[in-house]
C-alpha cells in the first residue's frame, strides 16, 4: 500500500471522528484568538512588550519596532490569518498563512529562551500542523508522494 | 500516532534542555540561581544579560566556562581536601577578597607546595578574569 493511499485512509477515518471535528474547530478559534490581539498591537504601531532593551528578546523586539511599516505588515498578516481561520470556507488558507508566522515565533522563542512563549508557541505550531493535516484532502496535491488515481 | 509522539517528545526535550533562562527581569533571573551549586556562574549569566546587555550566545559561553572552572574546583577539592580547605580560608569564592591575596607572592612559591595548588590558584584567577568577558 502506498503512502498516499494510507494517508487517505487515515484522514478519512479521522474526519469521521466527532471529537476530532470539535477539536479542529477549537484549534481554529484558539489560534485566531492568539493572533488577533498581537496583530492589532502591531497595526497600531505600539511596542509589543515592556521588556528591557538589554534582554535578548528586547533587542529583537526593539529592532523590529523600528523597521517602519514592516512591523505593521506583520500585524496585518497576523490579523488576516486569524480572520481567515475563523471563517470555515477560508480556514485552510488561514492555516497556511498562519504556519510560517507561528513557526518563526516558535524558533525565535526557543533560540532566545524567551519565557513568554517558550511553551505556548510550540503548542501553537502543533495546533497549526493539526489543522493542516485536517485539510490534507485539499493539500495532498502539492505533496511529492501524491499519485493521481487513474 | 508514533510521529505525533516523537514530535511531542522532541519538543519536550527542547523546552526542558535550557538549564538557565534569561527570564524577563534581573530579579526573576537571579531567583532561579538560588540553591544551585553553579549559582555564581548563574548570577554572572544574569548580569551579562540584564546589566551588560550581552548577546545570549556570549553570556551562555561565559557561563559554561565558569561552570567548568567551578567543576574543576570541586574536583580538586575532592582530591586535595586539606589543601583546598587551606586555600578556602582565604578564598571562599569571594573573589574581591581573593584578588588581594592573588596580588601577593604565591604561597606555593614561599612554602614549596605542589603544582596542584598552583592549578587551583590559576582556576580561581581564570574565574575572576573570565567573569568579565561577556
Amino acid at each position: 500500500m502506498s503512502i498516499s493511499s494510507t494517508l487517505d485512509r487515515l484522514h478519512f477515518k479521522a474526519k469521521q471522528n466527532k471529537f476530532l471535528q470539535y477539536f479542529a474547530v477549537f484549534n481554529r478559534l484558539a489560534l485566531a484568538a492568539g493572533f488577533l490581539p498581537s496583530g492589532f498591537v502591531k497595526i497600531m504601531d505600539e511596542r509589543f512588550t515592556s521588556l528591557s532593551v538589554n534582554h535578548p528578546m528586547g533587542h529583537y523586539l526593539e529592532a523590529l519596532h523600528r523597521t517602519g511599516y514592516y512591523y505593521t505588515f506583520i500585524g496585518i498578516l497576523q490579523v488576516t490569518a486569524a480572520i481567515l481561520l475563523v471563517i470555515p470556507r477560508t480556514a485552510t488558507l488561514g492555516a497556511l498563512i498562519y504556519f510560517p508566522i507561528i513557526l518563526n515565533i516558535c524558533i525565535l522563542s526557543l533560540a532566545l529562551r524567551f519565557e513568554g512563549s517558550f511553551v505556548s508557541s510550540p503548542l501553537m505550531v502543533l495546533a497549526n500542523l493539526y489543522l493542516l493535516c485536517w485539510d490534507y484532502d485539499k493539500l495532498k496535491y502539492i505533496l511529492p508522494f501524491y499519485k493521481q488515481k487513474t | 500516532m508514533k510521529t505525533l509522539f516523537s514530535i511531542s517528545i522532541t519538543l519536550l526535550i527542547l523546552t526542558c534542555s535550557c538549564e538557565i533562562m534569561p527570564r524577563n527581569t534581573l530579579k526573576d533571573c537571579r531567583a532561579q540561581c538560588k540553591g544551585s551549586t553553579k549559582s555564581k556562574a548563574c548570577l554572572e549569566f544574569c548580569d551579562c544579560i540584564h546589566k551588560r546587555g550581552s548577546l545570549l550566545i556570549n553570556a551562555w559561553k561565559n557561563t559554561t566556562r565558569l561552570w567548568r572552572i567551578v567543576q574543576e574546583k570541586i574536583d580538586h577539592k575532592k582530591s586535595f581536601p586539606i589543601m583546598e580547605s587551606f586555600l578556602l580560608r582565604f578564598n571562599r569564592f569571594n573573589y574581591s577578597k581573593y584578588s588581594f591575596i592573588l596580588s601577593k607572592k604565591p604561597f606555593s612559591l614561599r612554602f614549596g607546595f605542589g603544582s596542584k595548588f598552583l592549578d587551583a590558584r590559576k582556576s580561581s584567577r581564570a574565574f575572576f578574569s573570565s567573569a568579565l568577558k561577556c
